[in-house]
């Protein structure tokens, strides 16, 4: 999965260590043809890129400590902050969340600044618990 | 694509994988189920600018919570309905994502800010894809 966070952040390392709060520090790629459309004139990373870097990394962290394939289950609570530009130097953290069952973190993406964009809850679930239908 | 200014919109778009939304699942390709939030967004922009005369967009500042349904796959058609309450600032965005009336996505109290359309994109650069993918607007 970190493979995809890769198609618009160059990472610099994955920082992981046992009962730290993992991260992947990088710099958004200026040359995403994105930034084209989103906004011509005023190139802003999606929303949704960011909440995606945070759970996939999330799902590093699982895949890790329990060798199984996990995705988003759901998702509360996500507020963005700065605007997210090209070449920006960002790092994406998560923290599991001892206070809620199941496989839960929170997440962070943080610019020079200060924090971009900030989720309270990324509960995860197994890749086969999803229903397949076609 | 079918709308009531100022309160909902309904729209079809086809799921596509690309580099960002590409998720290779245990039993084939699959879709990002982010890629349905973003056209969620996307759709309830629309209906922002399509109320406002093509002068105001937006630009998302929170999500209340989405909760992921179901796989989605390449290619398929994604039946987006997107419920909206504007304010003077800001607008309030509920809406589901389906395949085939299957329920795959859905998000409540997704808040956008307004922006001034032309501060994002040409106007006549947003005409331009108004009229494909509104055409009777």
């Amino acid at each position: 999965m970190r493979g995809r966070i890769e198609n618009w952040l160059r990472v610099e390392t994955l920082e992981v260590e046992a009962g730290a709060r993992p991260s992947v520090p990088g710099r958004v790629r200026a040359d995403l043809e994105l930034f084209a459309t989103h906004f011509p004139r005023r190139p802003v990373l999606p929303g949704v890129l960011l909440l995606q870097g945070l759970i996939d990394l999330a799902a590093d962290c699982l895949l890790e400590t329990s060798g199984r394939h996990f995705q988003l289950e759901f998702l509360e609570s996500a507020r963005f902050r700065r605007p997210v530009g090209p070449d920006a130097e960002l790092k994406l953290s998560v923290r599991i969340r001892p206070d809620l069952p199941g496989t839960v973190f929170s997440g962070t993406a943080e610019i020079e600044g200060g924090p971009a964009a900030t989720v309270r809850t990324i509960a995860m679930r197994p890749v086969d618990a999803y229903p397949r239908a076609t | 694509m079918a709308f009531e200014p100022n309160s909902w919109v309904r729209a079809t778009a086809r799921a596509v994988a690309g580099e960002h939304f590409h998720i290779e699942g245990d039993d084939g390709p699959e879709v990002d189920p982010l890629m349905a939030l973003e056209a969620l967004g996307q759709s309830s922009a629309l209906l922002m600018l399509l109320s406002h005369g093509l002068d105001q967009s937006g630009m998302l500042v929170s999500v209340g919570r989405i909760e992921v349904m179901g796989v989605i796959r390449p290619g398929q058609v994604l039946e987006l309905r997107a419920d909206v309450v504007p304010g003077r600032e800001a607008w309030i965005t509920a809406g589901t994502v389906s395949v085939h009336g299957r329920p795959v996505l859905a998000a409540t109290d997704l808040m956008a800010v307004f922006v001034h359309a032309g501060d994002l994109e040409e106007r006549a650069s947003l005409e331009r894809r108004m009229a494909h993918i509104a055409p009777r607007r």
